[in-house]
């Protein structure tokens, strides 16, 4: 069990809000443009925005039918992908609205989307069927299907490999090869998976309160346990070495500098009450958020482990926090169908 | 220990049954009754069921191990994902039911709300519902433990088809299923026809429901038949019986406290423990002595046989006897013929032949709760495989509230519900399993007990 402080939480300086809009439903999924201009949020009923920085309403998509899972922006922010309960993926036109793709993801949930750093390649994922596409909507590969249902994709940062977590594996994968580059056995469930900006490790999130690093070279893994609860929560900073991790109400960030993060004691962060949600570390600026299930958001400098410098607290448990590209904005989502965006300050 | 109520949490149904026992009828008529619930329905059977107002949903059945160093906890991935995802809509469902394939072992699908804290908050088992072809489960019962797994996990099991068979098959196959699993509730159908009452809302653990089924079932079986209190001298007293009809009975005389039932049932337990311990074969003029020792009287031959006891002191002592002393005419001696002050016939201890089986306890008194938890996971530890379901209602010293709870193998969730109140402070417990012991599970709980 990570070591709890014993500290009680203390009152912190408020985030300062740039904007704020209501969806009416859970907010599942939350990505800025590249630009940093807009973020788009879906809820789970459909309904798909396009907000501006100022919490102002760009343009409405209708999503998907039952539901929207996931969205993603490519990479000159042009286009807008999007996963639903209706077996497609979509590909819209940001600027219009227009759809433009209807991609046949291969079953009726498409949970994940997510286009590629370079080069306009479009994953999409639903149940055990994963896809390559280009942005265009000509399907580059159909992988095998896998042994159980897909529970997580990322792309490795600026470059054209991905990552698929499941039930017994985690693999990677090349835009140029129908099969997996590397496929790493492992008789487990893995709930989420991020890959480190150097391109060195994958951190994964498992149903068995286990976070695992797994070194892309060598294909060894270090499991790190002590967690209450399973973790979905992951972060990588931008340096490559810190990994932030959820899975109880501490926010614990192991450092992968020198010969960690095997057998060094993580660092540790306690202001939420229950159990996270959401963290994420900003692009540049090495600060990190963080969001629990009773609705509140904390930015946290890690060298002042003692308290947050800032906090809110919004309506609902936290679903998504995003940092804008770069880091000039915040925005956090609920599951009451809130979108709050923070502004930076010299502070946070 | 979660504090939340039961209440807030949705409830779920598991539908099990081989293939052909009508899981499909069965939910086609959930879907289609009007019975005023919004119901999510995670199939596995490919089924074409489309229904308004509720949603169904096929799953494909992702079991995997939880690797906590709990070699029985399997649990399905596939439910934690859907539902997950179907928790998150602003529509709510009132009800979620979940269909298991013909073979399946009903343990990952329940052991799910145990074991992922998301489930456990947010829903809450209601009841496993297996359905049985009347017709064709004699081909499984014996020797498929899919078959028994289903019907001991159960709290409702519906008898289906019962059209296909003659009565006297049915009445068979009921009472040899209520030896697996007494805590049930039975019914007969045709058609799966049965009062959505009767499956849904059944929140979890209903004791009453228990008690409806057999009034004596949380009575703990006895390796013994009678007890009674005597008040005795010190001295030789003698044991007189006649013929009867077996050729051996063991016995035990154990002082007690006081000559009143009392005495009697803080003498049980010892009791119970003494014949289930070594045994003392002893001839027609040998000794018996007081305590603990269990002697087996041998009594070949025709004609009265007489065992002296030797009473150390004056005092108050329980004889607990295998057989009632009615069946050999049987009667304890002094200075005259003696009559117990208070005496108790206890409800035989079935011969089990079924290797899955039940253990009820029915016990006044209030748990330490610290050493019920220790002895839970002690026990979990290391019978939880075996044990397939447990219930209960328990009095926690100190806790003003019922504390009610219910596990699966080596899980278990438990939260007080109702205030006492008025009602006398009780605790009702029963274990279903493969190879139980009885006689260790009875010691162990009552340990648990404040004394």
């Amino acid at each position: 069990m990570p070591r709890t402080l014993a500290a009680p939480p203390v009152p912190v300086p408020a985030l300062e809000m740039s904007g704020e809009a209501q969806m009416g439903d859970h907010i599942i999924a939350a990505e800025w443009s590249p630009d940093g201009r807009m973020v788009a949020t879906a809820t789970v009923s459909g309904p798909v925005g396009i907000w501006d920085s100022g919490g102002k309403l760009v343009r409405e998509l209708p999503g998907h039918k039952h539901g929207t899972f996931a969205v993603s922006w490519n990479a000159n922010g042009e286009l807008l992908a999007t996963g639903g309960q209706d077996g497609v993926a979509r590909v819209w036109d940001a600027a219009t609205g227009e759809p433009r793709q209807e991609l046949d993801a291969g079953a009726s949930w498409v949970e994940h989307v997510a286009f590629s750093p370079l080069g306009d390649f479009l994953v999409t994922a639903a149940g055990r069927q994963l896809k390559l596409w280009k942005a265009g909507g000509e399907l580059v590969h159909a992988y095998g299907a896998h042994p159980s249902t897909i529970s997580s994709v990322a792309w490795q940062p600026g470059a054209f490999y991905f990552a698929s977590a499941a039930y017994g594996q985690l693999a990677t994968f090349g835009v140029d090869k129908p099969e997996p580059v590397k496929s790493f056995a492992w008789k487990g469930s893995i709930l989420a998976v991020a890959w480190s900006p150097d391109g060195n490790y994958m951190a994964t999130g498992n149903q068995d309160a286990s976070v695992h690093f797994w070194y892309r070279k060598s294909g060894r893994d270090l499991e790190m346990t002590g967690y209450p609860a399973k973790i979905r929560e992951l972060s990588w900073d931008t340096g490559s070495r810190y990994l932030a991790t959820g899975g109880s109400p501490v926010v614990t960030i192991w450092d992968c500098g020198g010969k960690g993060p095997a057998g060094t004691r993580p660092i540790q962060l306690q202001a939420h009450e229950v159990y996270l949600s959401a963290v994420a570390y900003q692009s540049n600026g090495g600060l990190l958020a963080s969001g629990c299930r009773a609705g509140w958001v904390y930015v946290w400098n890690q060298r002042k482990p003692d308290r947050p410098l800032r906090g809110a607290r919004l309506d609902g448990a936290i679903t998504q926090l995003c940092w804008a590209p770069a880091d000039e904005h915040l925005a956090a989502t609920t599951e009451r169908g809130m979108l709050r965006i923070f502004r930076r300050t010299s502070q946070a | 220990m979660n504090t939340e109520t039961a209440s807030e949490r949705i409830p779920v149904t598991v539908l099990t049954g081989f293939l052909g026992s009508g899981k499909t009828t069965l939910l086609n008529r959930i879907l289609t009754e009007n019975h005023g619930k919004r119901i999510a329905v995670i199939e596995n059977e490919f089924g074409e069921v489309g229904v308004d107002n509720e949603l169904i949903v096929n799953a494909e059945e992702e079991i995997f191990e939880m690797n906590n160093g709990c070699i029985c906890c399997t649990v399905r991935g596939d439910l934690i994902r859907i539902l997950g995802n179907l928790m998150k809509r602003r529509d709510r469902f009132d009800h979620i039911m979940i269909e298991t394939t013909g073979l399946a072992d009903p343990a990952p699908v329940a052991q799910t709300f145990f074991v992922d804290d998301e489930m456990r908050d947010r829903m809450a088992l209601d009841g496993i519902v297996t359905l049985v072809d009347t017709k064709h489960i004699w081909q499984h019962i014996d020797d498929s433990d899919e078959a028994k797994e289903q019907v001991a996990f159960a709290d409702v099991i519906l008898l289906n088809k019962i059209d296909l068979v003659p009565p006297g098959e049915v009445d068979k196959l009921e009472a040899r299923i209520r030896e697996m699993n007494p805590a049930a509730k039975i019914y007969r159908t045709q058609d799966a026809s049965i009062g959505m009452d009767k499956i849904l809302g059944l929140g979890g653990f209903n004791l009453d429901r228990a008690l409806q089924v057999d009034p004596m079932f949380l009575e703990p079986e006895y390796p013994f038949e009678w007890g009674g209190v005597y008040q005795m001298t010190a001295g030789r007293h003698e044991f007189v019986m006649q013929d009867g009809p077996d050729p051996e009975m063991s016995l035990v005389v154990i002082p007690v406290a006081s000559a009143d039932y009392q005495g009697l049932e803080g003498a049980q337990l010892g009791a119970v423990l003494s014949f289930s311990g070594e045994k003392k074969s002893v001839r027609p003029g040998e000794t018996i002595e007081t305590g603990y020792d269990l002697h087996v009287l041998t009594l070949e031959g025709a004609g009265e046989k007489r065992f002296p006891i030797a009473v150390p002191a004056d005092g108050a002592y329980a004889l607990f006897t295998e057989h009632h002393p009615e069946e050999f005419a049987a009667a304890l001696h002094g200075s005259g013929a003696l009559e117990a002050a208070v005496s108790k016939a206890y409800k035989p201890d079935h011969e089990h032949d079924e290797e899955v089986s039940s253990v009820g306890l029915s016990v006044p008194g209030d748990l330490n709760e610290r050493k019920l938890n220790a002895w839970l996971r002690d026990l979990l530890m290391n019978k939880g495989p075996d044990i397939f379901r447990m219930k209960g209602v328990l009095s926690i010293a100190g806790e003003t509230r019922r504390f009610v709870f219910q596990g699966v193998h080596m899980l278990f969730d438990g939260r007080p519900d109702r205030e006492w109140g008025a009602e006398p402070r009780h605790n009702s417990f029963i274990f279903i399993g493969r190879n139980l012991d009885r006689a260790a599970l009875t010691e162990g709980f009552m340990r648990c007990l404040v004394r």
